[in-house]
């Protein structure tokens, strides 16, 4: 069965989310290797989310 | 324009009557749009597609950062909640790669984001909805927004979905002015939610459109088919049939075929309704926008952030057009299709810059004429200023004692640059903290020994901020004395105040005024003088207990002297105690001498007198412990504390007043005794209050030398001591009749009585009253003489 595309995006919003969170969390640490870590990945999935809408799209 | 979609003249002629955009346009929203209304509607697509992330883009970064700022003391204002929750964070996350190449305002944006708890108030808002929702309070519009927002991301978390309906379904009910975006939104969240419980395909795709399709994803939007939802809520659930004839009664919103859009556009009827900006009609289909309604609220804030530039970009623009015009120039150019441009934003933001720069001379030292970077750093830093200012008036609005904790916490990691920050520190600490834990005393919020950890927790975090901040300002000794020493002080007063506040035992009585401001050594000093206290109210406790046990073993003392000395006393009466037996007697009544025989009680004296020669008598009455000799001193003091052999004691002798005789010759012969507690001496005499006692205790034998004499017991009185009562010799008949009638007796005896014969006055002290003596008077009956003094007749 195809993947529910409402969830799959919400579920990449979340994580993104998440890991923004993390890096701010890291941030305030002062973990600047951590932070541009979780940074990368908050940015891996704000993509992912619109690359989803894109793919929908067409 | 494509196919199926609406022109931008055709949105405008909509847009333009439509009631649902004027208040999308909220003049209280965005009050400058009142003039320049059709400007922004001509340009109406342009913004629509200009989502705060697109213009991001296009605009220079350096002003985004302002921008972001704005939008966030906007929510901050408007929200009093942390607006960084969906679409800000992905804003910043693309905001955040695209400034990697510049890395000072990278690290001043990442400096603007360490100082917004996200977590913290995205909990919070959890809470409060959830809290708001058992109140059962309707959330005004901007709750609702961020509430939908947040069900979305964190519906499975804190809020029930019942409330959730119960929300909705009362929102709907009361038939509360909402902005449409809000019913939009509910609308979407029900309707995937129940999709979602009901789990349907929501998506179908735009190639195979299908009437029974509830979701058509098209151009990046989302659309809902209303009929279909509308037949699949009524077979499916109780509430939403309902909500959705609300909706639809509201907004009179139709399903609209291709034909009859047609018609409503030739007759540029007004009676389009939408749920949000734009309704896009497809084929026969009538959906309803989903995604764009997001962007509306960017654009919203947007529009502020314009409100602050656009009005004074837009004047210019007019003022240089009608210069144009008047010079004669090219005229083609309408004022309405004026567009602001992204370069005239960031224009008129350097100017404002410049404004700023002027008004504030501390910034015009750092003035580079070269670039606008260290403008814009002094523009975002002052916007970061009124963004921690409006933190703090939130801070008013939503307290609790953790949340105080987490901001003074924050707080203690700013860097010292004036007072401000410990003065601020201060006061929050003294207006807020303090009266929050009242508050938490009075309510009992929270029990004691979790108040006591958190005390405890700031008390800590408080003395590692001492030591740091003692480290960071010890710079300005050298520096900045004057600065060093403000700083000194208020971080002395915040330390002391903390301490003091923070001391957990200071809550116990909660009686204490906490909202007095403390110095550290006033601090000090209030502790000292509390340990003082302590140190008195202990000191006197011991004395008192000292002085209750000096008192408890002297009054033992005395009372075991006094118990030996009963016991020494009757110890040494009782060597030398005489045994006698009640004689039976019948003598003549007409006689009163006669001579001694051996039934008669008698006594020899000769071992007595070898103890003391005052020994004048022995007084016996049968039955009572009177049994005992009688001496007598050369005054009536001695023999109070002595007994018959002259040894110091307190129970004393039976003695006779000195002004008597010592042979018993006077009319009236005083013996006196001690009313002892253990009824011995005089103690058995109270007894003879009783008329029964006297008389089966009447007779008193006195044992003399000479003779033995035999006395009745007739009168028993009292008398106060303070005269002196007794007469012991009377001249005539008549004053010894009126001593005697004088007497009040309390017991009595009829018994004639006159001066030829001699009476015996028995005498001690009232066991009531110090003062008072108890007197009994004894009438001798016979005389029974020593054979050498009987009479020769």
């Amino acid at each position: 069965m195809e993947k529910n595309y409402f969830e799959q995006n919400l579920n990449d919003l979340e994580k993104m989310v998440y890991y923004f969170e993390k890096y701010k969390e890291a941030l305030k640490c002062k973990k600047n290797d951590e932070a541009n870590y979780f940074l990368h990945y908050a940015n891996h999935y704000r993509k992912l989310s619109q690359t989803i809408k894109e793919e929908k799209a067409e | 324009m494509k196919k199926g979609n609406i022109t931008i003249n055709e949105l405008l002629q909509i847009l333009e009557n439509d009631d649902l955009c004027k208040q999308l346009l909220d003049p209280n929203d965005c009050p400058f749009l009142n003039g320049t209304k059709s400007y922004y509607l001509k340009n109406f697509q342009q913004l629509l597609d200009a989502s705060v992330l697109k213009l991001e883009k296009t605009m220079n970064f350096k002003y985004l950062g302002i921008a972001l700022k704005i939008l966030n003391q906007l929510y901050l204002q408007k929200l009093k909640q942390n607006p960084f929750l969906f679409y800000e964070t992905e804003a910043c996350v693309e905001l955040l790669e695209l400034l990697e190449q510049y890395p000072k305002e990278c690290k001043e944006f990442k400096t603007f984001l360490e100082n917004i708890n996200f977590e913290k108030s995205r909990n919070e808002i959890g809470l409060f909805y959830q809290k708001q929702v058992k109140k059962r309070k309707p959330l005004n519009d901007y709750e609702l927004r961020d509430f939908l927002t947040y069900f979305m991301i964190y519906k499975n978390h804190h809020i029930p979905h019942e409330y959730v309906c119960y929300i909705f379904w009362n929102l709907f009910q009361k038939d509360q002015k909402l902005k449409p975006i809000i019913y939009a939104e509910i609308l979407r969240f029900l309707i995937l939610d129940l999709f979602h419980q009901l789990k349907i395909e929501e998506t179908v795709k735009i190639d195979s459109i299908d009437d029974n399709k509830p979701f058509l994803y098209k151009e990046e939007q989302w659309y809902i088919n209303l009929n279909v939802i509308k037949e699949t809520l009524e077979e499916n659930t109780n509430y939403l049939p309902h909500l959705f004839e609300l909706v639809e009664k509201r907004y009179k919103m139709k399903s609209l075929g291709h034909n009859k859009y047609e018609e409503i556009k030739s007759k540029k009827q007004d009676t389009i309704k939408k749920i949000i900006g734009s309704t896009f009609f497809y084929e026969e289909y009538s959906y309803l926008s989903i995604e764009s309604e997001m962007k509306y609220w960017s654009l919203i804030y947007y529009f502020r952030f314009l409100k602050e530039v656009a009005p004074q970009i837009y004047e210019q623009k007019m003022a240089d057009y009608e210069l144009q015009m008047k010079s004669g120039g090219d005229t083609s150019e309408q004022p309405d299709t004026l567009i602001i441009t992204q370069n005239d934003l960031l224009d008129q933001t350097v100017k404002t810059a410049n404004e700023v720069i002027e008004n504030e001379p501390y910034l015009k030292d750092e003035y580079d004429s070269k670039g606008s970077r260290k403008k814009i750093a002094e523009l975002l830093d002052l916007y970061e200023q009124e963004a921690f200012y409006c933190e703090r008036t939130i801070l008013e609005s939503h307290l609790t004692i953790e949340r105080l904790i987490e901001e003074f916490v924050s707080l203690l990691h700013y860097e010292i640059k004036d007072n401000k920050t410990e003065n601020l520190l201060d006061k929050i600490f003294r207006e807020y903290f303090v009266r929050e834990i009242n508050l938490n005393i009075q309510t009992k919020r929270l029990a004691p020994k979790e108040l006591e950890v958190l005390l405890s927790k700031l008390n800590q975090y408080m003395l590692k901020f001492y030591e740091i901040k003692q480290k960071e300002i010890s710079k300005y000794i050298v520096k900045d004395q004057k600065k060093w020493l403000a700083c000194n002080t208020h971080l002395n007063r915040l330390y002391g105040n903390v301490q003091y506040m923070t001391n957990p035992k200071l809550y116990e009585g909660s009686d204490l005024s906490l909202t007095q401001v403390l110095d550290l050594n006033e601090a000090r000093d209030i502790r000292r003088n509390v340990l003082k206290k302590k140190i008195i109210s202990q000191k006197v406790s011991m004395v008192v207990l000292i002085i209750l046990i000096l008192i408890f073993s002297v009054s033992l003392f005395l009372l075991a002297k006094t118990v030996y000395q009963y016991w020494s006393a009757s110890n040494s009466y009782g060597k030398i105690e005489g045994k006698w037996k009640l004689p039976i007697l019948d003598p003549d009544p007409n006689q009163k001498e006669f001579p001694i025989n051996d039934s008669i009680p008698q006594m020899d004296f000769t071992e007595v007198k070898k103890e003391n020669e005052e020994t004048i008598a022995w007084i016996w009455i049968d039955d009572t412990p009177i049994n005992y000799p009688v001496v007598q001193g050369s005054d009536n003091e001695y023999y109070l504390t002595h007994l018959y052999n002259k040894k110091y004691n307190i129970s004393g002798s039976i003695f006779g007043d000195y002004r008597n005789g010592s042979d018993f010759t006077s009319t009236n012969t005083v013996l006196y005794g001690h009313n002892l507690k253990n009824g011995t001496m005089f103690g058995s005499l109270k007894k003879y209050k009783d008329l029964e006692f006297l008389n089966n205790h009447k007779y008193v034998w006195i044992m003399t030398p000479k003779a033995t004499y035999q006395y009745e017991i007739y009168m028993v009185y009292e008398f106060d001591a303070s005269k002196d009562h007794y007469v012991f010799n009377f001249n005539s008949e008549t004053s010894f009749q009126s001593y005697l009638e004088n007497i009040e007796p309390i017991v009595s005896n009829n018994l004639e009585v006159n001066l030829e014969d001699h009476i015996l006055t028995l005498s001690t002290c009232d066991e009531n009253e110090k003062n008072k003596r108890l007197v009994l008077i004894a009438k001798r009956l016979y005389s029974y003489l020593q054979p050498e003094n009987v009479s020769s007749e």
